[in-house]
């Protein structure tokens, strides 16, 4: 009934599972050995596509609807009940892409990732909530991983702080001269 | 959160529990450093997600040093720890350990961040006596100026909605304030809390929708899940005239709209109630949906087909002259978005396009999956039921479909529509016949392969070319295994009630008296005789197979055999009924209803489900009975109202909108037999049969209790009405 996601998985080139994600998974999903064998199978469906960098594909693996878009080296799946509005997830999968984006500061491939995974989880954890949508849009869910407004510069940093005080010595001068010549 | 060692490729390989165990002892430092604790943080969640299970002592001991990462002022690590704290899942008894920091965050914190996220995990932790003291502090933070800790907020109450409903309910105003939002997110997530407190009254819901559809949200989520929610009421309860016009123009409204998803959604909705819409509505609908087919997303054209497609089952005529671009889609690279047009191409074929189309489709059946040739199976019996006199292409198109590689359950759903056809086209019983006997000559399951031989016995004497089909069976004599020879044996018998044919298959079983299997002589042997005195009626029992059967399982359960003698069988019946049975089974199970009595003793009865909250006026339990071919679900009614009785309660299951929708139906599949009258706080007894059903399915179906009532006050009866309500949903299983 509601508009959810079931899953999130993020899969490398060579198959391996970074991480993934099951919201409320139940029957066949709820066990580990469940998860691999779905897993598989979405493997072994996907072999027979060529995907097209960044551009969303849709299959249909058992009882579900699966969502993917292969950024680079990795390739994000989204999957729900076959009754999900699939452009709904095609939104879904594109605003969490941009999320990480914004998060990596860039495009998105594996070893990015791996270096830095907590944010890759913080993400998928800002953007949905037992698989409803806590935010939909991509700079709201960078936001909260970051903890600040995303495109501000990082709270520390010299370079800032020197053109700041360069500019108040600026405005000072600027003062300083308009005050002699208006003495003048 | 940088990291700065370079990391080996196979990193994640190399994340091992016991060693990431180790490396946790780093949360108890004092000065915790980002980049020690953070890294190990990941780790454990990583090996969560993989699903590695950790034991009780194990996740304790990641919990209890996680909890002393609180003291760190690090903004990175408590944000990490707020995830990982979720992760986890601490244990009720453990709880405790955090529940006052988590407090103190929400109370105190000046860091909305820090807030949010400590909301979000007490959703997960929250318990009843928690819930006490955290009220107040929800119902302000729903209301708090910052959109995040509002969300997180409106969640944790869409949660305790499950469980503290009449709670939740008290903040309505605050929820309320939130619809107004300038933040398109907080108006959806108050939208949805809202819908959960006013679900359970329809009025109150009709209501509503109606303030909903004027509101004109912002957020395309939110305009896309509010029609969900009508999509979702409409199958399940009727509106006012008045709504329905209203909802009817929201819908066409929608319809306009520039995010395709609310587009779409709103498109779905008109089709599946189509009968709801006007014409003019619902071809504006059609129509978005054709235009999604020529969309460049992948994702748009499988919704449009995969919509259309349901749609087509049921009104193929609206749709016929547009046929071009679904031959398109055949072209996609994306195989299922081909079959789906396919599959509709099939419903909305005509006589004069159904060649081709039967042509372009066998180019193709090498690369489909089989659930997608069970589609396509479908497809064509609708077809042929629609269009019989081509039941000879679409025969062999099926018959070619059966001969290629395919799996057990693909066979069997080919062999059961074929049999269906066969009941409902008289003019294609040949043909099927025919397709069926090619089948048994290279069929690898042996269950089916009986079936077809059985059914080939069955019908095979009374079709035009009786000879030809006894070929095909004495060939499974002389290739096949013991079972299929016996049942080969059988078959061949039915067709000597031909007299043309007698001599020869005479001589055909004679060749069985030979045979290496015993079962196979011995049939050999009893048929021949059975021929010798032109006796081909089917033999009858003594007594009925149902009782044979009774004393058969009372003798496997009891170990005590007896010798078998017609007339000590209807003695050992008295037994039956009288001695004990070795499980606590109820004997007069269903004790007023001769034919569920008849069904004798279920496989297995489910635990009792109760299906209303225990202080209800009226409380229902459950309990589903399995028999070899059906359920039955005995509802127990406890009426606890001193000043009405109920009369005729019976449980409505409304099928549609789940995986049972259109397998089964009141009368066909669903039998009802609703209770005696209910007194004044006493209880009663329902059943409702579901017949069992090909296949695996698994649904949560919402039931609805419908009764008679009768007001009393005292001995007067003041009123009588029919009256229904809602009751929790019954899981149904059929395999």
């Amino acid at each position: 009934m509601y508009c959810e996601i079931k899953g999130v998985l993020f899969i490398d080139s060579d198959g391996e599972k970074i991480y993934g994600k099951y919201f409320n998974p139940t029957n066949e999903i709820s066990t580990p050995a469940g998860q691999d064998l779905f897993e598989k199978q979405l493997k072994s469906k996907l072999s027979k596509f060529t995907l097209k960098n960044k551009e969303n594909e849709v299959v249909l693996i058992d009882s579900f609807t699966v969502v993917l878009k292969m950024v680079n080296n990795i390739t994000v799946y989204l999957f729900s009940g076959h009754d999900e509005n699939e452009i709904f997830m095609a939104s879904v999968i594109d605003s969490l892409v941009e999320a990480l984006e914004l998060v990596y500061r860039g495009e998105i491939e594996r070893s990015k990732i791996i270096e830095e995974m907590e944010l890759l989880m913080l993400t998928v954890d800002e953007m949905f909530e037992d698989g409803n949508i806590l935010s939909f849009d991509a700079p709201s869910i960078a936001e909260k991983v970051l903890m600040r407004e995303v495109g501000e510069p990082a709270p520390v940093k010299t370079m800032a702080k020197e053109s700041l005080f360069g500019r108040a010595l600026q405005n000072a001068k600027q003062a300083i001269t308009k005050s002699i010549s208006a003495r003048k | 959160m940088k990291k700065h060692e370079a990391r080996a490729p196979d990193f994640l390989s190399e994340i091992e529990k016991t060693k990431v165990l180790q490396e946790a002892k780093c949360f108890d430092a004092s000065c915790n450093n980002p980049r020690d604790c953070i890294p190990v943080m990941c780790k454990v969640v990583y090996l969560l997600s993989k699903g590695e299970a950790f034991t009780e002592t194990e996740s304790t001991e990641i919990f209890f040093r996680a909890c002393k990462l609180y003291q760190s002022s690090n903004p990175q690590i408590r944000k990490m720890l707020y995830f990982l704290l979720k992760e986890i899942r601490p244990k009720e008894s453990e709880v405790f350990m955090i529940t006052s920091s988590l407090s103190r965050d929400l109370s105190t914190s000046e860091n909305s961040y820090f807030k949010a996220s400590a909301l979000r995990v007490m959703a997960k932790i929250l318990d009843p006596t928690m819930l006490i003291q955290m009220e107040r502090f929800i119902k302000v933070a729903i209301v708090d100026s910052n959109d995040n800790v509002s969300s997180a907020a409106l969640f944790l109450g869409l949660k305790l909605c499950k469980t503290h409903l009449e709670v939740v309910k008290k903040w309505v105003t605050e929820v309320q304030e939130k619809l107004t939002s300038k933040n398109s997110t907080i108006h959806f997530h108050a939208m949805l809390l809202l819908y959960e407190m006013k679900k359970g009254d329809a009025l109150a819901l009709s209501k509503f929708f109606e303030s909903m559809m004027n509101l004109s949200l912002k957020s395309p989520l939110a305009q896309t899940q509010l029609i969900r929610f009508i999509r979702f009421s409409l199958k399940t309860s009727k509106f006012e005239t008045g709504t329905m016009t209203n909802i009817e123009k929201f819908l066409t409204d929608s319809l306009k709209r520039s995010q395709d998803m609310v587009v779409y959604e709103a498109a779905k909705t008109i089709c599946e109630h189509s009968e709801y819409m006007q014409g003019y509505t619902i071809t504006s609908a059609l129509s978005v949906l054709q235009l999604f087919l020529v969309s460049s997303k992948v994702t748009t054209k499988f919704a449009g087909i995969k919509t259309l497609n349901t749609y087509a089952m049921k009104h193929a005529s609206y749709l016929t002259d547009s046929t071009g671009e679904y031959e398109n889609l055949l072209t996609e690279q994306n195989r299922s978005l081909a079959t789906m047009a396919i599959s509709t191409l099939l419903k909305l074929s005509t006589d004069s396009n159904i060649d081709k189309l039967l042509g372009m489709i066998s180019n193709f059946m090498n690369e489909v999956s089989d659930e997608f040739k069970i589609e396509l199976i479908e497809s064509i019996k609708v077809l042929c039921l629609r269009m019989p006199h081509k039941h000879q292409q679409l025969n062999k198109f099926v018959g070619d479909i059966l001969k290629d590689e395919g799996g057990l359950q693909l066979k069997k759903i080919i062999i059961d529509t074929l049999l269906q056809l066969f009941d409902s086209l008289p003019q294609a019983k040949d043909t099927i016949l025919m397709t069926l006997a090619e089948f048994s000559e290279d069929c690898i399951y042996e269950n089916l392969h009986l079936r077809v031989i059985h059914f080939l016995g069955e019908h095979g004497p009374n079709c035009k070319n009786p000879s030809r089909l006894i070929r095909f069976i004495y060939n499974r004599l002389i290739l096949e295994k013991p079972s299929i020879r016996a049942a080969a044996v059988s078959a061949l018998f039915k067709f000597s009630k031909i007299k043309e044919l007698r001599s020869s298959v005479m001589t055909l079983i004679q060749k069985c008296l030979e045979d290496k299997d015993d079962e196979v002589r011995e049939r050999a042997a009893f048929y021949l005789s059975r021929i010798s005195k032109n006796d081909f009626d089917r033999p009858s029992l003594p007594i009925p197979i149902s009782k044979l059967e009774k004393i058969l399982a009372h003798c496997k359960n009891t170990g005590k055999g007896f010798a078998f003698d017609i007339q000590v069988t209807s003695e050992v019946k008295e037994e039956v009924k009288k001695a004990p049975l070795p499980e606590k089974v109820n004997t007069s199970l269903f004790s007023n209803i001769p034919e569920l009595n008849a069904l004798g003793q279920p496989l297995k009865s489910s635990n009792n489900m109760s299906l209303t909250e225990k202080n209800a006026e009226f409380v229902v339990n459950c309990v589903i009975h399995y028999f070899t071919s059906c359920q039955v679900l005995e509802f127990k009614i406890n009426n606890t109202l001193s000043d009405v009785t109920l009369s005729g309660v019976t449980a409505s299951l409304h099928v549609e909108g789940t995986t049972l929708e259109g397998l089964l139906r009141i009368e066909d599949g669903i039998l009802m037999y609703p209770s005696q009258t209910i007194g004044k706080n006493s209880s009663g007894v329902s059943y409702v049969v579901i017949k069992k059903l090909s296949g695996s399915r698994k649904a949560s179906v919402p039931t609805f209790l419908k009764y008679k009532v009768t007001e009393y006050q005292g001995d007067t009866e003041l009123a009588m009405f029919d009256d229904e309500y809602q009751i929790e949903n019954i899981p149904i299983e059929l395999a």
